[in-house]
C-alpha cells in the first residue's frame, strides 16, 4: 500500500496543469477541478494533518480530527468543485471540528484555525514557516537554561533524564526548569502579535 | 498546576492528553506547548498506515452510499470511474476491509413487543432532507426525510446509554465519548478498542399529516 500512495499522490490531480513557473513544487490551481475523490484526498489529507498537528500537539488526536474533517465533507462534497472551493470548505470544516474537540475535551478553545490565515500556507505547505517563526522568536526570547530545556525537550525529544544529563543538572531540576520556561515562553506567545491561537 | 503537567507530559510522550479544569494561565501554557511541540521535525507527516486506513474507511462509506442509491447520479458515475481506474491494490484492499472483523455490527429496527404509534411532528415540519429530534418518553430519536422516503433512528449511543446531539444536521454526536453515527445509524466513528453497534432503527410512518414512530405502548 505503501507504494501506491506515494505513486498516486503526485498524478492525482488534474490531468493538464501546467507547470509551475517558479520551479518550485507542483501545486493544484485554485481555479482547476479534482480528477476524482481519490485525488481530494491524497492531495489533502497530509495537510489536513499537518494543521490538526499543529493545533493539538499530539497523534491521536491529530489523526482522529483529520479522520472526521474527510468524513464529514465525504457526502456532501461535488467533485466538479474547484480546487479552491474544495480547500475552502476542508478548511471551514476542520475549523468546526477543532472548535468542537476543544468544546467536548477541556471546555474551552485552546487553539483555533482562522480559515484566511492559514489558507495561504495550505496552499504552499512546503512555505509553511509561521509556527517556525514563532517558536524561533519565543526561544530566543528565553534566558539559555530555559531556551535549552525546551529545546531537548520538546525539539529534540529527550528524556527528562537525558534532558538532565544533557545540562549537567538533576531530574528534579529539570523539572522545575521545564516548567518555568514554559511558563514564560506562554507569556511571549500570549504577547506574540503573530500567534494565531 | 498537576493538570497541564500531565497534559504537557502527555505531548511530549505522543500521548493523547487527559481532559483538566483549564484557568487562563494554563490555557496559555497549554498553547505554547502545542507550538513547540508541532515545532519538532517531521511531527506534521502523518503516519503512511493512518493514511491508508481512512482511504480505505472513505472509500468503503462511498461504496455503501452507491448501494443504498439504485439509480446512480452523475456524480456516482463519476466516482465510480476514478474507482475503477485506481488499480488492483485499492481494490484488495477495500475487499479486505469489507470483509474483515471490524465492520459495525447491524443495528436492526426496534419492534417492542407492544407498540402503538406515537405522534412526533407534523409532517409539514419535516420537509425532504430536514430532521428533526423526539422524545416519546420510552424511546428518543431522530426522524428525517430523504429521497422522499421517512426514517427514524435511536438517539441512544450503543456504547453506554448517552444521549446523542445532532451535529451539522447530519450526523448524531455522543456528547460522552465523541462516538459519530450517520443518520442511517452507521458508526462514523469512535475511539473505543472494540467494535461499537450500529443505533437501531426505528419503524416510522405517516399518516393523516402527522410523522409517527412505532414505540412500546
Amino acid at each position: 500500500m505503501r507504494r501506491w500512495i506515494q505513486s498516486r499522490h503526485k498524478p492525482s490531480g488534474p490531468a493538464d496543469r501546467p507547470q509551475h513557473e517558479t520551479g518550485a513544487p507542483l501545486h493544484l490551481v485554485q481555479g482547476e477541478t479534482y480528477a476524482s475523490w481519490e485525488a481530494i484526498y491524497l492531495d489533502n489529507v497530509h495537510r489536513i494533518y499537518r494543521l490538526m498537528f499543529s493545533k493539538v500537539g499530539n497523534r491521536p488526536d491529530a489523526e482522529d480530527l483529520t479522520a472526521e474533517v474527510f468524513l464529514t465533507v465525504l457526502r456532501p462534497l461535488r467533485t466538479t468543485a474547484t480546487v479552491g472551493e474544495v480547500r475552502a470548505y476542508l478548511l471551514t470544516t476542520a475549523r468546526t471540528v477543532l472548535a468542537a474537540h476543544w468544546r467536548h475535551t477541556l471546555g474551552r478553545e485552546i487553539t483555533a484555525i482562522d480559515v484566511e490565515q492559514v489558507a495561504t500556507e495550505y496552499d504552499h505547505p512546503a512555505e509553511n514557516t509561521r509556527s517556525a517563526q514563532l517558536v524561533e522568536r519565543v526561544l530566543a526570547a528565553l534566558p539559555v537554561r530555559y531556551r535549552r530545556v525546551l529545546e531537548l525537550r520538546f525539539l529534540r525529544a529527550c528524556s527528562i533524564g537525558e534532558t538532565a544529563a544533557e545540562l549537567q543538572t538533576s531530574v528534579g531540576n529539570v523539572k522545575v526548569l521545564q516548567h518555568r520556561a514554559l511558563r514564560l515562553a506562554a507569556e511571549i506567545v500570549r504577547d506574540d502579535p503573530d500567534a494565531a491561537g | 498546576m498537576k493538570g497541564p503537567r500531565r497534559f504537557v507530559e502527555s505531548l511530549l510522550r505522543g500521548r493523547r492528553p487527559r481532559r483538566f479544569p483549564v484557568d487562563d494561565t494554563d490555557a496559555d501554557i497549554l498553547r505554547a506547548a502545542i507550538e513547540l511541540r508541532a515545532a519538532r521535525p517531521g511531527s506534521g507527516t502523518p503516519n503512511e498506515e493512518f493514511v491508508v486506513g481512512l482511504y480505505q474507511r472513505l472509500a468503503q462509506e462511498r461504496r455503501e452510499e452507491a448501494e443504498r442509491r439504485p439509480v446512480a447520479t452523475r456524480r456516482q458515475i463519476v466516482l465510480g470511474g476514478a474507482l475503477a481506474a485506481t488499480g488492483v491494490a485499492v481494490g484488495v484492499a477495500i475487499d479486505r476491509t469489507l470483509a474483515g472483523p471490524g465492520a459495525p455490527a447491524g443495528g436492526g429496527t426496534l419492534i417492542p413487543d407492544a407498540g402503538v404509534w406515537h405522534p412526533v411532528v407534523a409532517a409539514a415540519e419535516l420537509p425532504e432532507g430536514a430532521v428533526r429530534a423526539f422524545d416519546a418518553g420510552s424511546v428518543n430519536g431522530f426522524v428525517y426525510r430523504s429521497g422522499g422516503r421517512l426514517r427514524a433512528i435511536s438517539g441512544t449511543c450503543t456504547h453506554q446509554g448517552c444521549r446523542l446531539g445532532l451535529e451539522a444536521g447530519m450526523r448524531l454526536r455522543c456528547p460522552c465519548h465523541r462516538a459519530l453515527f450517520a443518520l442511517d445509524g452507521r458508526v462514523l466513528h469512535h475511539r473505543f478498542p472494540g467494535p461499537l453497534p450500529a443505533l437501531p432503527r426505528i419503524a416510522v410512518r405517516q399518516a393523516d399529516g402527522v410523522v409517527q414512530v412505532y414505540i412500546s405502548a
